[in-house]
C-alpha cells in the first residue's frame, strides 16, 4: 500500500530487509542471497518475532506526520480509492526507487522459493505472500510508544487467533508457523505492479501487532482453502473497547432494528470510549485515540471482511479527523481538547439526526397534505418521523405498511401511530397489488445513497417501487445527508448488521431523494457529495 | 372429500333436490383449505348432470331459466368461484347447440350466432327460436354434459404435454404456489423427466417450507427482484382468465410479473379451458382470505384496534405483462384469448345479468 512507499522514501533500507532476511534465515535454512542487500543479517531476530510489537526502529518525527496527514487525506472508505491512491502513490516511488525495487524482487522470488521449498500450497502462497508483504511492511512504521496499547490488543487478539486457530482445521495452524516465517523473510516493500492482488486491503493503515498479523494471515488462509472463520460478535468482544460491548450485544441480540439506530448506538459508545482514553502525552492523544479507534473498527468489521455500514462510514471519517486534531492548536492558537471533541460529537448528532430529521419532514409535509395515500415499507426513523409530524399536523389521511413479513419491523409504525383515528393498513409482499389507488405517495428509508444515484434499501422495496411506478405512484426517498457515499457499488453483507440483504434500486424507479437541505432527484447525488466535501472542509 | 359427499347423497332413491343443491354449495364455501379449480369444476358438471336429469322442463328457454337460478344460487354464496359461472354458462350454451340440432339434426348446418349478419338472415326462419321438446333434449344433452367431463379429466394431462413448448435446457425456472396447483406441479415434475433444467425456484412465504418438492429450492418473494437476473422463465399458475387477456393469480404473482418483465423473462400462465371467463368480474379481483391467519401476535391486538390487516388471494396481471398461455387446446397469446371464447359460450348468455 502507499503507506509502504512512504516509509521507503523516508527510512534507510536496511531495516526492514534486515529483519526479513533474518528470519528467512534462521528459521529455514535458505540462504536469501541478495547481491543488492547490506550484509549485516546476523542480528538475533528470534526474540523480535516473540515480542508482540515488532517495531524495528523509531521512524524520524517528520514521518509520523507524514503518516498522519496520508490518514486524514486518505478518504478511504473502500477498497476502489484505496487502490488508485496506492497506485499514485506507487508511481511516484517507482519513479524515486527503482533499484530497490529489484531488490526487493529478488528477495520475495527468494522468499517464495523458500517458502515452497517448506511445503505451503503454491498457488494460494502467491497472493497471500503479497498480501502479508503489505502488512508485514506496515509494521515497520509503526510508532514508538505504542507499545502499551499494542499489548494489549497483541494479548487479546492472540486470545481470538487461538480460538480462531482451534476453530479452523488443522492446516492454517501449521501453516500459520510457515507464514510467520515467510512473511517476516519477505518483509519488504512489494513492487507497485499488484496493489489490486492484495486480498484485504489496509484500509486505515495503521500498525498492527504481529499476533493481528497472524490472525489475518489465518482468516486470508482459511478463506482460500474454503473454510470460513466467521468470528462471531462474542469472540469480537473480547478483543474491542468495553466502550463497544453495549453495541455488540445489541447487534448480536438482532436488536438493532437499522442502520440509523446503530450510527446513534455507535456515537453513544463512542462518547464512553473517548472519556476513557487517556494517554500522557497531549500532543500525541489525537493520534493515539485515532489509532486505537482504529483498532476497533477493524475488529468491528472483522478486519474489513464486512464492511460496516456506509451511512456510519461516513460519520467515522467526521470523527477520525475531529479527534486527530485534538491536542493540536491550529494556526490561530486554540488547542483542541477532548472537551471540544465532545461538544463536538453534541453538536453532530443533533445535526445528523433530529435536525435532519426536522427538515426533512419540513419538506415533506405539503405533499402527505396532498396525497390521499401514504404507503411505506419496513421500518426508519426518518419515515417514522415524518409520520408523527403529519398526523400531529392533521395532514394525514391513510397509511398502508407493507412488510417483507407479517409481524415484521414495520409494525413499529403501526404501533407509534396507535391513537391515530384515521385508516391504517398493514400487510406483507403480496399485498403490493392491491394498495395503490389514486393519489397514493409512497415514501421508504434507506441505508445509504450510492453516487450513481441508486439507493439501498431493505429487501423487497425493489418489488414494491416497481409495482408503484406502473400503478404511476411516485417514490419518495428519505435520505439525510449523512447517508450519502462516495461509492458506485454496494456490498451485501456488513459487519455489525450481519448479513443484511440490500435492494438497490436504480434511479429510474424514483422520484425524488428528500435530504435535509432539499427534495433532489437522483441523479443529483453527487452534487450532494460536492456540497459536503466542501462543508467539510471549511 | 367432494366426492365423498356426493356418493353420500346419491345412495337415497328419492333424492330431496334442495339437499343435494345445498350439499354443493357447502362444499364450495367451506374451510380455508380450497381445493383446486379441477376438483370444483367436476364437481359443478357433476352437479348439472343431476339438475339436468332431474328438474323439469319443456323447453330451451325453460331449462335455461333452471340452469340459471342453481348458478345464482351458487355464486350468492361462492361468489369467488368464477370456475362454477364458467361451467354453468358452458353447459348453458351445449344445451342451446342441442337444442338446435335436435330441432334440425345433427347433420345441418346450425345458425351460428357468431356468423355474419348475410348467413343469419338468409338462415331459414323460425329455426332460430323454435324449441326441441325436453324429453329429447334431455338425453342428448345429458351425454354433452358428459363430454365436458372427458375434457376436463384431459385437459390435465394435454397442459402437462405442452412442456416442450415452454422450457429448454438449462433453464433457471420461477414458479409460485406449487403446492397448490396440481397442474402446476404435474408440468413441472414432467418438464424435470424430459428436460434437464438448471433449476427450479420456488416463491414460498418461508424459505424452510415443507410442501416445497424437493427438486425446487425456495425462495422469498422479497428476494425475486434480486434472483430475476439468472431466472429465464417464469411459470405462474392461474385462477381465472379474462376475456382481456389479463388474469387472475395467487396475490404476489404481479410483483413477479413486473420482475420479469424488468428483465424481460417470459411469464408463462397455465390455465385449463374451464378457467377462461366470458367476463370481467372486480368481486374476484377484490377477494380477500377471511380465513387466513392473521400472522400479527395478540399482543398487539390493543394497539392494532381499528387496524386493516391485508390478505387478498388474488392479483389482476395484465395481459402486457404475460406471454403466453398454456391451455389444453396449445398455447395461446393473451391477445387471442377471446377467439376462445366464442368456442366455449352463447352470447346470449353473456348478455343476461347473473
Amino acid at each position: 500500500s502507499f503507506i509502504d512507499f512512504i516509509c521507503v522514501n523516508s527510512m534507510p533500507l536496511m531495516n526492514p530487509v534486515k529483519m526479513g532476511k533474518n528470519k528467512g534465515k534462521s528459521q529455514s535454512g535458505a540462504t536469501p542471497a541478495s547481491t543488492a542487500n547490506p550484509p549485516p543479517q546476523k542480528s538475533p531476530e528470534k526474540p523480535k518475532q516473540a515480542a508482540p510489537a515488532a517495531v524495528p526502529e523509531a521512524p524520524r518525527v517528520n514521518d509520523v506526520e507524514q503518516i498522519a496527514e496520508q490518514v486524514n487525506n486518505l478518504h478511504m472508505q473502500n477498497g476502489e480509492e484505496a487502490n488508485r491512491g496506492d497506485v499514485m502513490a506507487a508511481r511516484k516511488a517507482k519513479a524515486a526507487a527503482k533499484a530497490e525495487k529489484a531488490a526487493k524482487a529478488a528477495a520475495k522470488k527468494e522468499a517464495e522459493a523458500a517458502a515452497k521449498a517448506t511445503g505451503e500450497a503454491s498457488t494460494a502462497a502467491e497472493p497471500k505472500l503479497e498480501s502479508e508483504q503489505k502488512k508485514g511492511a506496515n509494521q515497520p512504521q509503526g510508532k514508538p510508544e505504542i507499545s502499551r496499547e499494542e499489548a494489549i490488543a497483541a494479548q487479546k487478539a492472540k486470545a481470538v487467533q487461538q480460538r480462531a486457530a482451534a476453530k479452523s482445521s488443522d492446516k492454517p495452524k501449521q501453516q500459520q508457523g510457515q507464514k510467520e516465517e515467510s512473511k517476516s523473510k519477505s518483509n519488504l516493500k512489494q513492487a507497485p505492479s499488484s496493489p489490486n492482488d492484495s486480498v484485504k486491503e489496509v484500509r486505515f493503515g495503521v500498525t498492527r501487532s504481529e499476533s493481528e498479523e497472524n490472525l489475518m494471515k489465518a482468516m486470508i488462509h482459511a478463506e482460500h482453502t474454503n473454510v470460513k472463520i466467521d468470528i462471531p460478535l462474542r469472540d469480537i468482544r473480547d478483543i474491542i473497547h468495553p466502550a463497544f460491548y453495549p453495541l455488540v450485544d445489541r447487534c448480536e441480540n438482532g436488536e438493532n432494528e437499522g442502520p440509523d439506530e446503530l450510527c446513534l448506538h455507535f456515537m453513544e459508545c463512542v462518547r464512553q470510549f473517548i472519556r476513557k482514553f487517556s494517554y500522557p502525552d497531549a500532543h500525541q492523544l489525537g493520534e493515539m485515540m485515532d489509532e486505537s479507534l482504529n483498532a476497533q473498527l477493524r475488529h468491528l468489521s472483522q478486519e474489513d471482511k464486512y464492511p460496516l455500514p456506509y451511512a456510519l462510514g461516513n460519520i467515522i471519517r467526521q470523527l477520525r479527523k475531529e479527534i486527530m486534531q485534538v491536542g493540536k492548536t491550529d494556526d490561530k492558537g486554540r488547542t483542541t481538547s477532548v472537551q471540544s471533541l465532545m461538544e463536538w460529537l453534541d453538536d453532530s448528532e443533533q445535526q445528523y439526526f433530529s435536525l435532519a430529521n426536522s427538515a426533512i419532514s419540513q419538506h415533506l409535509q405539503g405533499k402527505i397534505a396532498a396525497a390521499t395515500k401514504i404507503v411505506t415499507y419496513n421500518w426508519c426513523p426518518v419515515v417514522n418521523h415524518v409520520l408523527l409530524d403529519s398526523k400531529t399536523k392533521g395532514s394525514l389521511k391513510k397509511l398502508t405498511v407493507l412488510d417483507a413479513v407479517k409481524n415484521g419491523p414495520g409494525i413499529r409504525h403501526l404501533t407509534s401511530l396507535a391513537d391515530y383515528p384515521g385508516y391504517v393498513e398493514y400487510g406483507d409482499l403480496t399485498a403490493v397489488g392491491s394498495i395503490f389507488e389514486r393519489g397514493s405517495l409512497v415514501l421508504l428509508g434507506c441505508s445509504a445513497v450510492l453516487s450513481s444515484g441508486r439507493v439501498c434499501l431493505p429487501r423487497g422495496a425493489f418489488q414494491l417501487a416497481l409495482v408503484a411506478r406502473a400503478a404511476n405512484v411516485p417514490v419518495l426517498i428519505l435520505a439525510p445527508t449523512y447517508k450519502f457515499v462516495d461509492r458506485a457499488q454496494a456490498a451485501t453483507r456488513f459487519a455489525l448488521l450481519g448479513k443484511t440483504p440490500l435492494d438497490i434500486l436504480p434511479p429510474d424507479l424514483i422520484t425524488a431523494i428528500v435530504t435535509d437541505i432539499r427534495l433532489l432527484p437522483p441523479s443529483s447525488a453527487p452534487a450532494v457529495l460536492k456540497a459536503k466535501a466542501l462543508d467539510d472542509a471549511n | 372429500l367432494v366426492a365423498v359427499i356426493m356418493a353420500h347423497v346419491e345412495a337415497p332413491l328419492v333424492l330431496d333436490f334442495n339437499e343435494i343443491r345445498s350439499t354443493f354449495v357447502h362444499n364450495l364455501a367451506k374451510g380455508h383449505q380450497r381445493e383446486n379449480s379441477l376438483k370444483i369444476a367436476q364437481a359443478s358438471v357433476n352437479y348439472i348432470r343431476k339438475i339436468i336429469a332431474q328438474e323439469k322442463y319443456e323447453n330451451i328457454d325453460e331449462l335455461l331459466e333452471v340452469l340459471r337460478n342453481h348458478l345464482r344460487y351458487a355464486i350468492s354464496l361462492a361468489p369467488t368461484e368464477l370456475v362454477v359461472r364458467n361451467v354453468f354458462l358452458i353447459a348453458m350454451k351445449l344445451a342451446r347447440e342441442e337444442n338446435t340440432r335436435a330441432l334440425i339434426g345433427v347433420d345441418k348446418e346450425v345458425g351460428n350466432p357468431y356468423d355474419s349478419l348475410n348467413t343469419l338472415w338468409k338462415a331459414e326462419e323460425g329455426s332460430l327460436n323454435a324449441s326441441a321438446a325436453g324429453k329429447k333434449m334431455r338425453k342428448g344433452l345429458i351425454a354433452a354434459v358428459k363430454e365436458i367431463l372427458v375434457e376436463l379429466d384431459s385437459s390435465r394431462e394435454s397442459i402437462v404435454s405442452r412442456v416442450a413448448d415452454v422450457l429448454q435446457l438449462n433453464d433457471t425456472v420461477l414458479t409460485y404456489g406449487v403446492n397448490s396447483s396440481p397442474t402446476l406441479r404435474l408440468f413441472l415434475e414432467n418438464a424435470r423427466r424430459t428436460i434437464k433444467m438448471r433449476q427450479i425456484l420456488s416463491v414460498s412465504a418461508s424459505l424452510e417450507d415443507p410442501l416445497c418438492p424437493d427438486y425446487a429450492s425456495s425462495i422469498s418473494l422479497r428476494d425475486v427482484a434480486g434472483a430475476m437476473t439468472d431466472v429465464t422463465k417464469v411459470l405462474l399458475p392461474v385462477s381465472v382468465v379474462f376475456p382481456d387477456g389479463s388474469a387472475l393469480m395467487p396475490s404476489g404473482c404481479l410483483s413477479i410479473a413486473h420482475a420479469a418483465a424488468r428483465h424481460a423473462v417470459p411469464v408463462y400462465g397455465i390455465a385449463a379451458f374451464y378457467k377462461i371467463a366470458p367476463f370481467f368480474s372486480a368481486d374476484s379481483a377484490a377477494a380477500v382470505n377471511a380465513q387466513g391467519a392473521i400472522g400479527l401476535p395478540v399482543k398487539l391486538a390493543d394497539s392494532l384496534r381499528h387496524r386493516v390487516i391485508l390478505s387478498p388471494i388474488f392479483d389482476v396481471v395484465p395481459a402486457h405483462l404475460l406471454s403466453l398461455y398454456i391451455s389444453n387446446s396449445g398455447a395461446v397469446l393473451p391477445s387471442h384469448i377471446y377467439r376462445l371464447i366464442a368456442d366455449y359460450y352463447h352470447p346470449e348468455d353473456l348478455t343476461e345479468e347473473l
